[in-house]
């Protein structure tokens, strides 16, 4: 299973609802959480920015292995390519693996080894079911490159 | 022989400081604000917060803890959600609104004062809740936390009393439903107090204008009861909005544990009081503010869809569901996820319970019409035909169906405990970056923490709760059948079994339906953007 169709990690991502949507939304809450929570609305770092797509130009292309995951210890390829095509080598990669569901831990992924561009990560999958895989790359020269990849993990 | 007036039933209302603290007038409203708090804090994380599921408070602390303390309260104690309800708080101000602007309201109409709104509404919300995955948005849980209050607030603004606890909120009907099964019951404590009693006030105590004409309501309150009139009206004391009448209320159903009762009784004659869990299900008396179960076509529609309600939510958590789904799709031509899911409503909420249900009450019902008949013999066969047991099918079937109400309530507390079980503590990391995020809280946050119970403890937990509920269930068939057969035979246990028997044998058919779920991992799956092949 090639899974290079990443969606955008923009931390609140969400392809189904419209911008003017989520912005009633956040007058709403506003509204509604203002009474209690003006004290910590003050330096509240937990809000989310809806940031642009990502237009880095870079290609970030994941494949599981095996193709359909199950339960237990997986690993994962993950490619980087620069807006040029060519592999980017000496990446620092983070991964880290939510359910789509509350009531599991993240799981977080070890990097194994590095080939031109092709990074090979272990990843412990603890139960079956929807994971969004989070990759966050950081460049040599300092630059971060951050998709969201959803994986289907099949149980045991 | 135990003789009952030795030992009185527990009543919480005496225990030291809970009991002290119950009776303050302002008990509920102390309950409900921090659990208002609470919500306030979720919306916004849910609204604004991290859109992913396990790391939102909103996620986190509906889907899992909510829903587990929940079922948890309902087994050990009785429905103190409704008792710490968030949603009734902002009630006052409708009622204020009410008063001014709405003539004090109106009658809730009386063409929905019933079940049916509530049960259409509750399979609309299991409908909604599988089609969109809501427990994997924390947007969308938190805007169905914000339409209900906005549906809560509007129904308390127009129409009188609680319609919206009575006739429309969705959890309060699963919170009726699970009572039903409760340690705990609002109770009158001493009957001959009620029978002396002129004034009613656990009924018809209304702090503005009362419900109906009540004649000598301008008599000093102080001549029937200790309290003074006037003390009482100011501070808002009011009878039971539910209009289920002290006297005669018998069990939990559309009981909100709201204290109201309790708090307008004159003479301190209404306790919480300790009974046999599961024992309001054996009898059906009448109750008031409901009638009696087996005429009530709704409720016992409600039940059944709580019952078999908990088998399809479990169920849409396991493997083959999806199968099935697909299966479904190729048979109506590539349909959409929707109607693949209208389908395994239908056959699984509608079609198939009815189908168990009418055949179960059909064989109990020939038992029971066979038994007149030996009885009278052949000679009065033909003088006596118009007083067989004609009871319709639909009354036999709405007075056994409370017998599934253990099991049904067992299966969902095996569902809840597993996420619950599960997933709890992952609150704590979850409500450490919140803190992080707002400034509050250094150091790290510990998102290794997550189950509560070893792995290997959840299936028996489950399973605990599963067989106690089919047990409860196999009884409460028994006591039904024994009751059933007190109109028209003395106690007869032999005839009994016979009545109960199709009954026992649909709660181990669905006994063995939840171990098949339960044994099978469950599979955490839902979003639309999931699985490649589906939009
Ligand atoms: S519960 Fe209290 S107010 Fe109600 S009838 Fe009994 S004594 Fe009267
Ligand atoms: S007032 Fe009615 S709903 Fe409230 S606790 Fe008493 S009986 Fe239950
Ligand atoms: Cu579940």
């Amino acid at each position: 299973m090639s899974l290079n169709t990443a969606i955008d990690v923009a931390p609140t991502l969400d392809i189904r609802r419209p911008e003017a949507a989520r912005r009633l939304a956040r007058w709403a809450a506003f509204l509604c959480a203002l009474a209690v929570l003006s004290v910590l609305c003050a330096g509240c770092g937990r809000i989310q920015q809806t940031p642009a797509a990502a237009q880095d130009g870079y290609t970030v292309t994941l494949v599981a292995q095996p193709a359909t995951p199950v339960v237990g210890d997986g690993t994962l390829v993950v490619t980087l390519r620069d807006p040029a095509g060519q592999p980017v080598s000496g990446a620092r990669l983070q991964v880290e693996g939510n359910m789509s569901h509350a009531g599991m831990k993240p799981s977080f992924g070890k990097i194994r080894g590095e080939d031109a561009g092709q990074y090979t990560v272990a990843i412990p999958w603890t139960m079956g079911g929807d994971w969004y895989v989070d990759i966050k790359a950081t460049l040599s020269d300092g630059r971060v490159i951050a998709r969201r990849f959803p994986i289907a993990v099949h149980a045991k | 022989m135990p003789n009952s007036a030795t030992r009185r039933a527990p009543d919480v209302l005496t225990w030291p400081l809970l009991g002290r603290f119950l009776k303050w007038q302002h008990a509920r409203t102390a309950m409900q604000t921090p659990v208002l708090l609470l919500t306030a804090l979720i919306l916004f994380d849910g609204l604004l917060g991290p859109q992913l599921a396990p790391k939102n408070l909103a996620t986190v602390s509906v889907w899992l803890h909510y829903r587990g303390l929940v079922v948890l309260a309902l087994l050990v104690a009785g429905n103190l959600f409704c008792m710490a309800c968030p949603f009734m708080l902002p009630r006052q101000a409708a009622r204020w609104l009410r008063e001014r602007f709405c003539g004090g309201g109106r009658p809730f109409p009386a063409i929905v004062r019933n079940k049916w709104l509530a049960l259409a509404l509750v399979l609309a919300f299991f409908f909604v809740y599988e089609r969109f995955s809501l427990w994997a948005s924390p947007w969308l849980t938190a805007w169905i936390i914000l339409a209900y209050f906005a549906i809560a607030f509007a129904v308390d603004t127009l129409f009188r009393g609680a319609a919206f606890c009575k006739y429309v909120c969705p959890l309060g009907q699963f919170n009726f439903f699970g009572s039903l099964i409760s340690p705990l019951e609002i109770k009158v404590r001493e009957p001959g107090t009620c029978a002396t009693c002129r004034t009613k006030d656990c009924i018809q105590y209304q702090p503005t204008k009362p419900l109906w004409p009540v004649s000598g309501r301008a008599r000093p309150r102080s001549e029937t009861g200790p309290q003074q009139f006037s003390d009482r009206e100011t501070q808002g004391v009011r009878g039971c909005e539910l209009w289920l009448f002290q006297p005669r209320k018998v069990g939990n159903m559309d009981c909100t544990f709201c204290l109201d009762c309790i708090h307008a009784c004159p003479y301190d004659n209404v306790g919480i009081i300790g009974r046999v869990p599961t024992s309001e299900l054996w009898r059906d008396p009448f109750r008031s503010g409901i009638g009696r179960f087996s005429q009530r076509r709704d409720l016992a529609a409600l039940v059944a869809l709580f019952v078999f309600g908990s088998f399809i939510n479990a169920f849409a958590m396991i493997r083959p569901v999806y199968a099935l789904r697909d299966q479904i799709g190729r048979w109506l031509g590539g349909a959409s996820p929707t109607s693949e899911l209208a389908v395994i409503f239908l056959i699984g909420l509608i079609v198939l319970p009815a189908l168990l249900l009418i055949v179960t009450g059909f064989v109990t019902r020939m038992a029971a019409q066979r038994m007149e008949k030996i009885e009278r013999g052949d000679r009065d066969r033909d003088r006596d035909r118009d007083r067989e047991c004609r009871e319709p099918l639909r009354v036999v079937i709405s007075r056994y169906i409370y017998a599934l109400v253990p099991l049904g309530f067992g299966m969902w507390l095996a569902h809840y405990s597993f996420h619950f079980l599960t997933g709890g503590l992952t609150l704590v990391p979850v409500a450490q970056s919140f803190l992080a995020d707002v400034g509050l809280l250094g150091g790290a946050v510990q998102w290794g923490l997550g189950p509560m119970v070893p792995g290997e403890w959840l299936f028996p937990i489950e399973a605990i709760f599963l067989y106690a509920g089919a047990f409860a269930s196999i009884v409460a068939a028994l006591q039904i059948a024994l009751n059933h057969l007190g109109m028209t035979h003395n106690d007869d246990p032999a005839a009994a079994l016979k009545l109960a028997a199709p009954w026992v044998v649909l709660i181990l058919i669905l006994l063995l339906a939840g171990l098949a779920i339960l044994v099978q991992p469950m599979e955490m799956r839902g979003t639309l953007q999931m699985s490649g092949s589906r939009p």
